[in-house]
Parts: structure tokens; C-alpha cells; sequence
């Protein structure tokens, strides 16, 4: 078990692996997202409440559960790079970041959509789970600006590692936080939609989704993730043997010319 | 030249002290710095009755809030420079190699800092407290409140001013990593003025504001020093 | 009650208390093995070794840019290294962190003071943090090198050359077994630059180590220091 950790944490190891699982789970999540969204927007029957409109949940909630679990693997991530001093655990930390910021903004996105008809507004402040994406989401713009000025790549990824961590344990206070913020203030004026009886017919593609969210977000972050490892190591032969072939090894072109 | 012939390493205490009277010297030798964040303070706060409206029951209903965000603000101003100085002078170098839990010194730092500006906050919020009519029972529940936010918010940005440290842009990007951290606070601290304004009991809210400053005095001194270590790199 | 005044009480008595005992690590030894550093994308050095006994020297020499201050920082523990290893004492830097900075003067660039406090303040405090007050030790240093009558006095009204030489007392007050020195002759007159030598020489055939960056030779009585050269094409 310990070697296949090793072995996992060698760049080129990982690079290779990545590659060939990426396709496997980009597939995947193709296929549960057309069935889950095809059950969601077709077949599901419409809420007595909200009529047609609810059929957005079944983007946003997945969204926003993804906005969390990215961050929770970002945070996993810059955790095993800080304290084992795993290079390939910050590459993958760093892939993260804008997949969870996208995420973020897109559950954001989804739920102003959701919320109009219901508000009459396009954002509703006293709404304890879009206000705590919003905090979610400069959570993340700050970790990327952080990692943005400083120059060394180490440096950044041990200084964006202390940021992310310290941000995951504020994570759960901010959420509750907001939510008791919410409850105050909350009149009998406001719906709260983000609690819907739900059941079967609707609640199986909302996890179909969520699952296909999930396996897209693992393709999409090996990706990235190979991608991070490449720009990291892109002086070392392994690469230059995986992206020139061996002749280029052989006759030693310089790493400069890797950037075409 | 043996290790025992050496006197034996300073006392715990002892360190924390001298870091705390160091720089609070340093912070009297220069009184025109210590009195920019509470001008500052008094400038945000003044700020609002202008572009708002100075209607005095909007003003009641907002005050507690904007003295909250002004002192967060105005804190953050003297936050940015935490280590600044040190680093420059090279006096950040012998801080991690003293041979101390760099921990205690950051303490040192973040105490002396606190008495340096958030305790003055402190002390002059009952002042622009009246000025948005906040009754007068209510005053002692917004000083002691900024008392524990002012804490938490000192303690959460010296993590943040440890990590941008020597960056362009280091005080925009200390904002932007230390407020969204620190709004758990600020919505718990605001609250507690806002119900005690409306007569209500404050004990909930003053709780959860201490629960978040002990958490804090926990974590922060040691992610601070991981934080300055990597800094100093 | 009686929990306060105790804590009024240790605020109030000297040094002495809670000082925890001295951490004695073995035999004086630096070592380093491997050492591979990047700045960027440029190789700094790469499978560096080198090794500095009890009484010994070392002069690390170089071009500008050749890494040699980058070398003294990772020696110290401030920059972590790509690859390789710094033992102290025959242990790894990273677990007797501590004991190691105890153990370590760290002489940089900077004169590490602070402009606004005076000499005396200044010395006094980085004395206190590693042994407590001690007013009597930081006089004696100061008589040492010649800068008592500066002690009153602001340290950022000091010259170059003092400060230097307010730093050469930091040095002295850590009482610590290996030095590191980067340029420590810059801004030194002919008086200052014999002085430090005359400190080195001292401090080496005392049983210190000495491990230090400069841009020309450095000869030392009664030492004869190894030299390291660093930037050479390989």
C-alpha cells in the first residue's frame, strides 16, 4: 500500500496514471450527467411550489456541494504537501483552486437564477447559503491571488498551503455563522426553498447529478493537474522524453525549447 | 567553548515580554503612527452618516454594524505592517533564529500590536457610539465586544500579514485574505451591540464571540510561525 | 486571587525563572550532504557537501549571484533546500530546530536593529531572548568592541561601520558555538576589518565554528580556514 502511495507521489508515475484514468472518468461523468439531467429536467414531476423553476437544483446543488469538496481536497492536498513535502500534493492543490472558484461562482449563478421568481430580486442577502458561497468564493480568490504574487513556486505553494488549511477549519464557522445570521433575520416573507420536501421521482437524478458532477470534477482536475505537473517539472528528462519522444533526450535540447 | 559553560535559555515569560516592551517602545517613538488607524477609525465612521442619510433612526439601526466594520478596517491599516519593519531591518532573521518557539514571539508581536490600536479602538468606540445614537447601557457591550473582536481580528491578521509579508501589494492582498476569515466575527460581534441597542439579551452572541477568539489564540500563533518560516524563505 | 498574584509575582522575578535547562547536543559539527537549491529556474548549487568541525573554519567564496548567501541561509535553516540534507551535532536540522538556532549566530546582511531603539536597547533585547536580562554582559561586549560611548544613542543615527559593529555584539552576546557570517568585513575600516578578524581567530581556536561568505580572502591568525568555492561551471 505504501509503495503504491510512492509511487503515486512520483511526477512522472502520476502524470501517466492521471492520464489514463482522466478519459475513464470524464466518460463517466458524461453518461451519469445526461441520465441524471434528462430524469431532472423530463421526467421528474414538477414541485406543487415552484412549478418548472426548481428544476435548477439539480445544477446547483451539486455545484455548490462540489464548491466545498473542492476546496476540502484543496485543503487535503496543501496539507500532505506541507507536512510530507509532497511536490505532486501542492501541483494538485493548485489545480484546484480555479475548478472550486468556477464551481463557486456557477452554484452563485444558479442560485440567483433560482431565486428570482421567488424574491422578486436577483440576489437575496438573508439567504444563509448563497451569502456563505459568497464567502466561499473569496476564500478562493484570495488563495489564488496569494499564490499569483508570489514569484517562487515552492514559496507559493507553501504560503497558499497555510492559507487553504487555515481556511478549511473557518469554513464550517463561516457556513454556521451566516446561517444563524440568516435565521435572525428572516421574516416569514421569505421561502425557504433551499429545504424542499423532496422525494424519489426528484431526489434520484439530483444524486445521479451529483455524482456525475463529481466524476467530472476528478477528470477535470487530473487534467489540470497533469498540466501542473508538467509546467513544475518541465526541466527534468522525464519530460522532455514525454512530450519531444527519446530522440530529443538523446540529442539534449535544451528546456527552452519545450515552450512551443 | 562548551554548551555548558552557557547560561541557561530565557524563560518563556520572559521572551513575551521583551518582545512586547520592545515593540511598544518602538510604537511610543513614533506617535504619529499610532494615531493613523484611529483617525482612520474616526474618518470610515464619519463616512457613513454622509452617504447614507444622518436620519437618526437608520443611524441607530446601523451604527453598531459600521463602528464594527470601521474598527476591522482600521485594524487591518496597522496589521499590514506587523512585520514589515522586521523583515527590512533584518530583525525578522533573528526572531526564527533566537532559538525561542517562534509561537511566543508572535504572541509578543500580536499583543503588543493589539495595545498599540485595538485597544485604543476600544476605548474610543463608546465616543462614536453616542454619535450613532446608541443608547447609553448599550456602550459597555460594544467595547467589550471589540474588545474580543479586535482580539480575534489581531490574532487571524498576523496569518495573513506573516503570509504577505515583502508582497507587492501586500496590504490589498492582506484584506483579501483576512476579511472573509474574520466575518464569522464580525456578524457575532455587530449582533451582540444590535441586540443589547434593542434590549434584548447579548449572552448568546457575546459567547460565540469568546468560543471564536479562544479558537483563535489557539490556531493562529502557530500558523503564524509556519506562516513567517515560509516567508523568510 | 491567589492565581493572579502569582502570575503578578512571575511577571516580577528575574530571568531565572522558568528557564528551562540547556540543550546540549553533542559535540560541535556541521555538516551538510546533497544540498541542491534552485532560485527560479537557475541551479544554484547542486549535491553540495561540505562539513565544518569543532575549531574550524570555512570561507565560502564565489562571484556575485553564485549562491553563497542562499548557502548560509540553507546552513542556518532559513531556506529550505530542493534536496539534501544539514546535520548539527549529527542530527537533522529540522528536528532539534531549537536547540540548533541556540546554538547558531546568525551575522546577515542587515545589522538586524532597529532604528528607533538605542544601541543599548537594542543589544539588550537580543540578549534577553536568548538568556534573559543581562545589562553586565551586553556592557562588557560593548567595552569589547569599542562601542560604549554609542550607547545612548539611536541606532539609526549610527554609522556603517557601527552598526557593524552593534551586529559583531549581537554576536558576541549569543554566545554561540557556530557563526555564521555573511560579509562581515563590508563597510569596516582597517580597524574594524582586524577587529573582526581578530574576533573570528578567537572564537575558532576557542572551539567555535565559523562559516563565512566573502568576496575576497580572508586570513585569519592562527586559522586556517577551508575554502569553498561556489558558481564554477562544472
Amino acid at each position: 500500500m505504501w509503495t503504491w502511495f510512492h509511487k503515486l507521489g512520483s511526477p512522472p508515475h502520476f502524470y501517466r496514471i492521471a492520464g489514463k484514468l482522466a478519459p475513464w472518468l470524464g466518460g463517466l461523468a458524461a453518461i451519469a450527467l445526461v441520465v441524471g439531467t434528462f430524469k431532472g429536467l423530463v421526467l421528474a414531476p414538477a414541485d406543487y411550489q415552484q412549478g418548472d423553476g426548481f428544476r435548477i437544483i439539480y445544477v446547483h446543488v451539486p455545484s455548490a456541494y462540489l464548491s466545498l469538496m473542492a476546496y476540502v481536497v484543496m485543503a487535503t492536498g496543501a496539507a500532505i504537501g506541507l507536512i510530507w513535502r509532497m511536490k505532486l500534493a501542492h501541483a494538485v492543490a493548485a489545480a484546484c483552486a480555479p475548478i472550486g472558484a468556477s464551481f463557486t461562482f456557477l452554484a452563485l449563478a444558479t442560485g440567483s437564477i433560482w431565486g428570482r421568481p421567488m424574491w422578486g430580486t436577483w440576489w437575496e442577502w438573508g439567504d444563509a447559503r448563497l451569502t456563505s458561497e459568497l464567502i466561499l468564493l473569496f476564500l478562493y480568490l484570495g488563495y489564488m491571488a496569494l499564490r499569483a504574487s508570489i514569484d517562487d513556486t515552492n514559496k507559493a505553494d507553501r504560503a497558499s498551503g497555510v492559507l487553504a488549511v487555515v481556511g478549511v477549519i473557518n469554513v464550517p464557522i463561516i457556513h454556521y455563522s451566516v446561517e444563524w445570521w440568516s435565521s435572525l433575520h428572516q421574516g416569514a416573507t421569505l421561502a425557504k426553498f433551499d429545504q424542499p420536501s423532496i422525494t424519489g421521482d426528484m431526489l434520484t437524478p439530483l444524486l445521479i447529478n451529483i455524482i456525475g458532477f463529481t466524476l467530472f470534477f476528478g477528470a477535470v482536475l487530473l487534467i489540470r493537474a497533469r498540466g501542473e505537473v508538467l509546467e513544475r517539472e518541465r526541466h527534468s528528462r522525464w519530460v522532455k522524453r514525454e512530450l519531444l519522444g527519446d530522440s530529443a533526450v538523446r540529442e539534449n535540447i535544451p528546456a527552452g525549447e519545450l515552450q512551443q | 567553548m562548551t554548551v555548558q559553560s552557557r547560561p541557561a535559555p530565557a524563560g518563556l515569560w520572559d521572551v513575551w515580554l521583551g518582545i512586547v516592551t520592545r515593540e511598544l517602545r518602538l510604537a511610543f517613538r513614533r506617535p504619529g503612527d499610532m494615531a493613523t488607524p484611529l483617525i482612520f477609525f474616526a474618518i470610515v465612521v464619519s463616512l457613513f452618516p454622509l452617504a447614507v442619510s444622518p436620519d437618526k433612526q437608520l443611524l441607530m439601526k446601523f451604527g453598531p454594524g459600521v463602528l464594527w466594520v470601521a474598527a476591522l478596517l482600521a485594524s487591518l491599516m496597522s496589521l499590514g505592517t506587523l512585520y514589515r519593519q522586521d523583515r527590512e531591518d533584518g530583525t525578522l532573521e533573528q526572531l526564527l533564529l533566537s532559538g525561542q518557539p517562534v509561537s511566543v514571539l508572535v504572541l509578543g508581536k500580536i499583543a503588543a500590536q493589539w495595545l498599540v490600536t485595538g485597544l485604543p479602538l476600544v476605548v474610543i468606540s463608546p465616543i462614536a457610539g453616542v454619535a450613532f445614537f446608541i443608547p447609553e447601557e448599550s456602550l459597555p457591550i460594544l467595547a467589550g465586544s471589540l474588545v474580543l473582536g479586535t482580539l480575534s481580528l489581531s490574532l487571524i491578521g498576523s496569518v495573513g500579514a506573516a503570509l504577505t509579508v515583502g508582497l507587492r501589494q501586500a496590504n490589498s492582498l492582506l484584506s483579501l485574505l483576512v476579511l472573509p476569515l474574520v466575518m464569522p466575527v464580525l456578524i457575532f460581534g455587530a449582533r451582540a451591540v444590535s441586540l443589547s441597542a434593542d434590549g434584548e439579551t447579548t449572552g448568546g452572541s457575546l459567547y460565540l464571540l469568546a468560543a471564536l477568539t479562544i479558537l483563535t489564540t489557539t490556531f493562529s500563533p502557530f500558523a503564524a510561525s509556519a506562516a513567517l518560516r515560509i516567508s523568510a524563505d | 486571587m491567589t492565581d493572579i498574584a502569582a502570575v503578578i509575582g512571575a511577571l516580577q522575578v528575574p530571568s531565572a525563572a522558568g528557564a528551562r535547562p540547556v540543550a546540549d547536543l553533542g559535540a560541535a559539527h556541521l555538516k551538510a550532504h546533497g544540498l541542491t537549491l534552485f532560485r527560479g529556474d537557475r541551479c544554484l548549487f547542486k549535491r553540495l557537501d561540505l562539513e565544518v568541525g569543532a575549531g574550524e573554519a570555512l570561507h565560502v567564496v564565489g562571484p556575485n549571484g553564485s549562491g553563497k548567501t542562499t548557502l548560509l541561509r540553507t546552513l542556518a535553516g532559513l531556506t529550505l533546500a530542493e534536496d539534501g540534507q544539514v546535520y548539527w551535532c549529527g542530527h537533522r536540522i529540522e528536528s532539534v530546530r531549537q536547540e540548533y538556532a541556540q546554538d547558531l549566530a546568525w551575522c546577515g546582511h542587515h545589522p538586524a536593529l532597529k532604528d528607533d531603539l538605542t544601541l543599548r536597547e537594542n543589544l539588550s533585547l537580543h540578549r534577553r531572548l536568548r538568556f534573559g536580562r543581562d545589562e553586565d554582559a551586553v556592557a562588557r561586549v560593548m567595552d569589547k568592541l569599542k562601542i560604549s560611548r554609542l550607547s545612548e544613542i539611536h541606532a539609526g543615527r549610527l554609522s556603517a561601520g557601527q552598526r557593524r559593529r552593534a551586529s559583531l555584539a549581537n554576536l558576541l552576546l549569543s554566545e554561540a558555538r557556530l557563526w555564521l557570517m555573511d560579509e562581515p568585513l563590508t563597510n569596516l575600516d582597517v580597524a574594524g576589518k582586524a577587529l573582526v578578524k581578530q574576533l573570528i581567530s578567537e572564537h575558532v581556536t576557542g572551539g567555535g565554528l565559523c562559516v563565512l561568505v566573502a568576496h575576497e580572502a580572508v586570513e585569519i591568525e592562527r586559522v586556517e580556514p577551508a575554502q569553498l568555492e561556489l558558481g564554477r561551471k562544472s
